[in-house]
């Protein structure tokens, strides 16, 4: 009964950080270029029960379950008209802007893009300072805002490889491959994209794992009374 | 006489490890590919009984200890649910994917893959997908696939997921990571039906686990009820039967 016990605490660990998951997603409804993420689980090892350990036993005892991966969903959100001359929009779902911080490079499919002035010149820039860059990779400079900028859209080999760093935004990985630029990409000015999460999806997510959690509970409960059980025995 | 004793301690025992397997179902309730298991009972070899009088007399057989026998798994479909990620398969009806793990060839269900540093096409902390012609180097994760498992990129085709079927599921042993090895009996099948941007569920009832769990938790409390009353005949055998 000790196995059960701990079986069903990664249980009840694991289902809820699939549930911390799926939280960030509902939290980001209303995020522009907002991506959903996917939790994928895995189960844990198999020990033999009577055997040695190794040897090719026909009765063995798992021992739960772990969070395996989050993979992001790159579909693409809906394209929302706001008018405003500096929003941008990447149609593709393979496609996304560079936007420099410091000395890294970060990407994202947030466009929601500002003017700032730097040294008497205006470049376009994200809300939080990053500059964003064209298809050359260098900072777009612009005199005003009604200007047609060269916003550049890099796409990688295999997008799914992707880190995310937060505010909406992804840096390339040794799996992802480098940025490459997407020559003459579709760019829709004057609309942004929303976030991908389907809520109806993330609803039924939140029951499934919340129902998970409650009976991986209940089995540790189970485990506890057994527990109390068998120490009454005498 | 204490053989009692041994007898409800095996059920005890038992009816633990049955929790214990009905415990990891339920942790794998939203475990992509996993497939139910249940641990089955049997008696441990069964024991003559005799009556001693002026010559021994079999009087039958005893099972005198239950024990936990085999692991078996249920090999039912799991429910199948779109992800819209271009990278996750399942397989419709029967059929399973081969991987290249570090401890030779491995079968599983689970379709949830990544691609690795190299390109090729993976499952996560396992291996490399099994192509029909060896492993498969995507190299992206915008490709396309169709029912056969052709894996298309650009308009070219990269290779195909190898599906193999057994005759006797029963081949299948559980390896360390919820896959399944064979000693042989893989065919690789000729026309197999594969979900492409999706995955297929664990084929876990909840209700019945729970259901599970509390016949095992009363199973094992009655066991040990037994033991308290089996506990106070003794003492009566040792305390009042020395009395006299």
């Amino acid at each position: 009964m000790i196995t059960a016990f701990y079986t069903a605490a990664t249980g009840a660990v694991q289902l809820q950080k699939g549930l911390d998951v799926t939280a960030n997603n509902v939290a980001n409804v209303s995020s522009t270029g907002y991506k959903a993420s996917q939790s994928t689980f895995a189960d844990l090892v198999y020990t033999n029960i009577d055997a040695p350990q190794g040897s090719n036993s026909d009765l063995k005892s798992g021992h739960g379950v772990k969070l395996d991966k989050t993979s992001t969903l790159l579909s693409q959100g809906g394209l929302e008209q706001t008018g405003r001359s500096l929003d941008y929009a990447v149609t593709a779902d393979n496609g996304f802007f560079a936007v420099q911080k410091g000395n890294t490079v970060e990407f994202t499919k947030n466009g929601d893009f500002h003017l700032s002035t730097v040294d008497g010149k205006n470049y376009l820039s994200t809300s939080d300072g990053g500059l964003v860059l064209d298809s050359k990779g260098q900072p777009i400079t612009a005199v005003n805002e009604q200007d047609n900028l060269d916003v550049g859209v890099y796409t990688f080999s295999n997008c799914d490889a992707l880190e995310r760093v937060g505010d909406t935004s992804f840096t390339a990985t040794d799996g992802s491959g480098a940025a490459q630029a997407v020559t003459s990409p579709e760019i829709k000015k004057g609309w942004l994209e929303g976030s991908n999460v389907n809520m109806a999806d993330e609803m039924v997510s939140v029951m499934e794992l919340q129902r998970a959690f409650q009976m991986n509970s209940k089995i540790i409960q189970i485990s506890d009374e057994i527990s109390q059980n068998i120490n009454s025995l005498r | 006489m204490v053989r009692g004793f041994y007898t409800l301690g095996s059920g005890i025992l038992t009816q633990s490890r049955i929790l214990s397997g009905v415990s990891n179902n339920l942790a794998n309730v939203d475990t992509p590919g996993y497939k139910k298991k249940e641990v089955s009972t049997s008696t441990f070899g069964d024991i003559l009984i005799s009556r001693v009088d002026s010559k021994i007399t079999p009087i039958g057989t005893l099972g005198a200890i239950s024990t936990a026998d085999k692991t078996n798994v249920i090999h039912s479909e799991g429910t199948l649910k779109t992800t819209d990620r271009t990278l996750d398969f399942a397989v419709q009806g029967e059929g399973f994917f081969g991987v290249q793990s570090q401890n030779g060839l491995v079968y599983t269900r689970d379709g949830s893959f990544s691609v690795d540093n190299e390109g090729y096409l993976t499952l996560n902390n396992v291996g490399r997908v099994v192509g029909q012609n060896g492993a498969i180097k995507v190299g992206t994760d915008n490709f396309t696939a169709d029912s056969q498992g052709n894996i298309t990129v650009n308009g070219n085709k990269v290779g195909t997921i190898a599906v193999y079927n057994f005759a006797d599921y029963n081949n299948l042993k559980i390896t360390q990571a919820g896959m399944y090895t064979a000693a042989g009996g893989a065919t690789l099948m000729q026309n197999p039906s594969l979900l492409w941007k999706s995955l297929e569920g664990s084929n876990v009832d909840s209700a019945e686990e729970m259901t599970d769990a509390l016949a095992a938790q009363r199973n094992l409390q009655s066991c040990s009820q037994a033991v308290k009353m089996y506990d106070q005949v003794l003492q009566k055998a040792v305390t009042d039967i020395g009395k006299l």
